[in-house]
Order: C-alpha cells, then sequence, then structure tokens
C-alpha cells in the first residue's frame, strides 16, 4: 500500500486538490451569485447605457468617468475540467460563468463609485477584458474586466471624484 | 432583431430604451486543431482552426446577447461592442453588449 | 424615451445550468476510450510492425557489458544453455542471442539487439535446469517476438503524441496527469500479454526439450514467496501475478508425476548455492 501511494502521490495531490477546488469553488461561486443579485437590486435605479449621445432627460448634467473593475480566479476543478474540454473542443461552461461573474461585478463596483457622486446614469459604457500577464501559462485562468462610464450627475458644476473605486 | 453599433438604427426612430444587454462565451477547439496551429505557427500565416473558433465564440455571444434582448422585449440592439481576451491557452473568450431599444 | 431601471435579463442566457461533475465524467469517459483505443492500436500496429524491422537496426546497448571475474565459468555455461535453446525454438540465425550474467538487484530482462540480462541475485534459490531453461526460453521467446524493439517503438510514439495532445491543451499539468496515468495502464496490459506470451512459448520450449514441464515453476514459486501480491497491484503492473502464472503452469503437472529433472551445471550450481537474500523478478 505505502509503494502504490508513493508511486502514485502526483494522482492523488491531484485528486486531492480537484476536490477541494470543487467544494470551496462551488460554494464561494454561490455566495457570489447571491451577493450580485442582491447589489444588482439596490442599483437598479442606476442606468447603465452604451450610448454616447447624451439623452434628452439627462441633458445640463454633469458628467464624469467612472470605473470598476475585478480580477477573479477559477479553482482547481475549473481548470481540470476546462483543461479536459479543451482536448475535445467544445464550449468551457465552467469559464463562462466565471466570466458573467466578472462582468457583472465589475458592472457593480462602477456603480457602487457613480452612486456615491450622486449620479443617475452611466453614458457610453466599455468593457475591457483581459487575463493578468504570465499566469495564463502557468495554467491558472483568471480574468481581469474593467468597466467603465460616463456618470451623468444632476447639477451644473462636475464634482471631483476618486475616479476608480476599490470594493 | 436589428444590430448596429452605431447610436441609432437608421431611418428608424428609437421610441424606447431598455437597457444594457450582454452576451458572452469561452470556447475551445479540439486539441487536433491545436497542434495544427502549432505547426503552422513554424511556417506562418492564418490559423484557419483559429479563425473558426473565434467566429463561433463571436456568433454564440451575439446570438446571447440578442436573447437578453428579446427576453426585454426589444427589437433592435444598438451600439454594439465586442471584447475578447483569452482566459486560457487555447480557448477564446468573447463578450458582446448593447443597449437593447425599441425602433418604429 | 429612458427606462425607469436597469433590465433584468434571464440569467441562464450567459450562465446555462449544467452539472459540473456529470460534466466532468462525461469528458474523462470519452478522453479515456480515446486514449485506451489511440494506445491499443499503436501497441497492436508496433508488435506486428517490429518483425519487419530489419535485425542488424536494432542498436545493441549492453553489447560491450563486461562480466564480473567471479561470473566469467556460469556465464560460459549460461551461454551455452541459451544457444541451445535458441536453435531448439528457431530463433533465426542472424539474431545472435547474447546473455550476459551481472551484479545487481535480482532480476531478468531481454533487451535490444539480442540481449540478455540475468543478475546472479535472479538465480538463487534454482535447484534445476528445468527452472533455469524456462527463465532463460522466457527472455529468448522476447527477443525471437521482438518485444523489445516493438515497446521502445510503442513507448515512444505514445509519449510523443500524448505529449503533443496533452501538453498543447490549455492547463496542460492536469490534464498532462490524466493523460500519462491512462495511457500507463493501457500500455501495462498490453505488456501483461506480451508476458503472458512468452511464458507459452518458453514452456513449449522447456517442454518439446525435457519431455516434461516438471521444475519449469520453479522460478516463479521461488519469487511468490519473497513478494505477496494482490489483485489491485495488477492493475498497475507490467507483469501477470506470478500466482496467475504459476496456475497456468501448474496446469499441466498432472503430465509430470514421476519425471526427472536434470541438475545444474557446475559453475551456475556453485553460484546458486552462495548466499544473497533477494526475490528474483522475471521481466
Amino acid at each position: 500500500m505505502g509503494n502504490f501511494l508513493a508511486q502514485n502521490f502526483g494522482l492523488l495531490v491531484f485528486l486531492f486538490l480537484a476536490f477541494t477546488g470543487y467544494v470551496f469553488g462551488r460554494a464561494a461561486e454561490g455566495r457570489h451569485y447571491i451577493s450580485i443579485r442582491k447589489r444588482e437590486q439596490e442599483l437598479r435605479h442606476l442606468l447603465i447605457l452604451t450610448e454616447k449621445q447624451v439623452p434628452p432627460e439627462l441633458e445640463g448634467y454633469a458628467g464624469t468617468l467612472v470605473a470598476g473593475s475585478v480580477v477573479i480566479s477559477v479553482d482547481y476543478f475549473k481548470t481540470v475540467i476546462s483543461g479536459l474540454r479543451a482536448i475535445v473542443g467544445g464550449r468551457m461552461s465552467a469559464y463562462e460563468s466565471l466570466l458573467d461573474r466578472a462582468r457583472r461585478e465589475a458592472l457593480l463596483r462602477m456603480q457602487t463609485a457613480a452612486a456615491e457622486l450622486g449620479a443617475q446614469a452611466i453614458l457610453n459604457l466599455k468593457f475591457e477584458t483581459s487575463r493578468i500577464s504570465g499566469n495564463a501559462g502557468r495554467g491558472i485562468g483568471s480574468v481581469e474586466v474593467l468597466a467603465y462610464g460616463t456618470a451623468m450627475i444632476p447639477g451644473r458644476h462636475a464634482p471631483r471624484p476618486d475616479r476608480t473605486h476599490a470594493a | 432583431m436589428l444590430i448596429t453599433n452605431i447610436e441609432s438604427i437608421p431611418d428608424q426612430r428609437v421610441v424606447k430604451h431598455l437597457g444594457l444587454v450582454q452576451g458572452s462565451t469561452v470556447r475551445a477547439k479540439h486539441a487536433g486543431r491545436d497542434i495544427m496551429a502549432g505547426l503552422k505557427n513554424i511556417v506562418g500565416g492564418e490559423l484557419t482552426g483559429y479563425t473558426e473558433l473565434l467566429q463561433e465564440s463571436r456568433e454564440n455571444a451575439t446570438d446571447r446577447m440578442v436573447a437578453q434582448a428579446q427576453a426585454l422585449g426589444a427589437n433592435a440592439v444598438i451600439n454594439v461592442r465586442f471584447s475578447t481576451s483569452a482566459i486560457t491557452a487555447g480557448a477564446s473568450e468573447i463578450l458582446a453588449y448593447g443597449t437593447a431599444v425599441v425602433v418604429e | 424615451m429612458l427606462p425607469e431601471e436597469n433590465p433584468r435579463p434571464p440569467e441562464h442566457i450567459n450562465n446555462p445550468p449544467g452539472n459540473p461533475l456529470l460534466e466532468f465524467c462525461q469528458l474523462l469517459a470519452g478522453i479515456s476510450v480515446m486514449l485506451v483505443a489511440f494506445v491499443a492500436v499503436t501497441a497492436l500496429a508496433a508488435s506486428y510492425l517490429a518483425p519487419y524491422i530489419p535485425y542488424r537496426w536494432e542498436p545493441t546497448a549492453f553489447h560491450d557489458l563486461e562480466t564480473p571475474e567471479e561470473f566469467q565459468s556460469a556465464q560460459t555455461e549460461l551461454q551455452a544453455l541459451v544457444d541451445e535453446l535458441a536453435v531448439a525454438m528457431s530463433v533465426p540465425a542472424k539474431m545472435h542471442v547474447q546473455v550476459h550474467l551481472i551484479d545487481g538487484e535480482p532480476n531478468a530482462f531481454a533487451s535490444l539487439g539480442g540481449q540478455i540480462l540475468v543478475t546472479a541475485a535472479a538465480l538463487q534459490g534454482l535447484t534445476s535446469e528445468n527452472g533455469l531453461a524456462m527463465v532463460l526460453a522466457h527472455e529468448i521467446a522476447h527477443l525471437k517476438r521482438r518485444h523489445p524493439i516493438a515497446g521502445v517503438g510503442r513507448g515512444v510514439v505514445i509519449s510523443v503524441v500524448l505529449n503533443a495532445v496533452f501538453g498543447a491543451s490549455a492547463s496542460g499539468s492536469a490534464a498532462a496527469l490524466i493523460g500519462q496515468t491512462g495511457g500507463r495502464l493501457t500500455e501495462f496490459s498490453f505488456s501483461r500479454s506480451m508476458e503472458r506470451r512468452a511464458d507459452r512459448d518458453a514452456l513449449a520450449a522447456v517442454v518439446a526439450r525435457y519431455g516434461h514441464s516438471r521444475g519449469a515453476y520453479e522460478f516463479f514459486q521461488n519469487m511468490l514467496g519473497k513478494r505477496a501480491e494482490a489483485s489491485w497491484q495488477l492493475m498497475f503492473s507490467t507483469h501477470p501475478m506470478t500466482e496467475q502464472r504459476i496456475a497456468a503452469i501448474r496446469a499441466q503437472e498432472e503430465l509430470n508425476r514421476g519425471r526427472d529433472l536434470v541438475p545444474l551445471s557446475a559453475a551456475i550450481s556453485a553460484l546458486v548455492n552462495s548466499d544473497s537474500g533477494h526475490g528474483p523478478v522475471l521481466e
């Protein structure tokens, strides 16, 4: 038995990591989604649009740049399942939920920054997604999403805000 | 479903803004394509396997964005943008987003 | 007209529901099937093609191996026995089978270029030439069937392809581990079938030479005494279980009642009776 353990040490470590990743990763994702839905409900009044033109309702508002960003990493189980998926090809569902969460979290952080300025809407929303360099080559999947736009604030003078909001 | 990346739909009037809609997907090609791409990398040229992958991903992300817009009762999406990155080697990740509107 | 609030599109569009564990099992099953099929095809192709490789192309890694002084006379006797067996087993004349008696852990194996390596420790406990002939005939059968070159070819092809497939994929480490484990287990099952074939050939050669198979299982029985094996270990082994091998040989025992064993030749006998505590391993 000891011999068997020694020979397959790598395999056992792998199984342990995958199991740990599955249990904790799934729990963390569930918690994150609950938190995302709650905050989205709270910030629903703060409109997000992709247009550049100022709609008639917002004319005369002051505008300032707001941004929100987040870096989320996959758990080990998702790394493994995506590694297998990459061999067969197809949709990587494990990473899709990761991307979905990252994007919504970045939006929420941008909305929070805008809400602190008393904004009513954010215009010309843009997303940037990228990975932290060097990580992907080592098999660490992480995604970085940046959301930014122009917050429209009622009142004549634009305030001087802290532009990036760190949650 | 009308889709543009300008502020409006030509010859149509935006009656109602419905808000932000998004679609995203992460896809990969099978290992055979990865190996062929690796070999192609030696001589250079277009990696057709990956072009195909990117195209499929983009269509899929657009479809999802349109599905969101339809669920909101929109008949057009304006100001559509794409954002892409590499979440992990050999996989493409594409995000499509825009503003769902009702046009007449 | 601007909306009152941000919309809430359905969640399942960008995050379709699914069971990750189920997906994992499906992927693993699918990849395992492909892996086993690939290794099986490669192994079959290797054993089919090996006999067509000209014998002189095989490199002879152990050709110039020096025999320790004290083994010289025993090795000469071993070589004489090997030569007789090779002729009896109709090994092609071009293939010169050479046996080397060496020091080291108990082991006996056939290598590229018609080389057989036997450690002195592996011979400990043998009492008859019949048992010794069985071991040597087993290794000669490997050589005659070109198992060493087939094994090398198979190993090279499999490792290159697995590296390409699992190395090119994302997050190589985890996938590579799965690939290597699956590939190894499948390869082992082919090694075991090679061993069984060599056993059958060797037994036939021993029966042809001595007229019976009594004493042939001496070597394996010797080994069984020193190592206990459990059935789960079989999966991780390149050799069939010792008990299975003995059972196969014992099936013929009925025929062997009252047959005489041939004693070992002088120098080998002297070597075997000197002290060494290891159990032999047959390869």
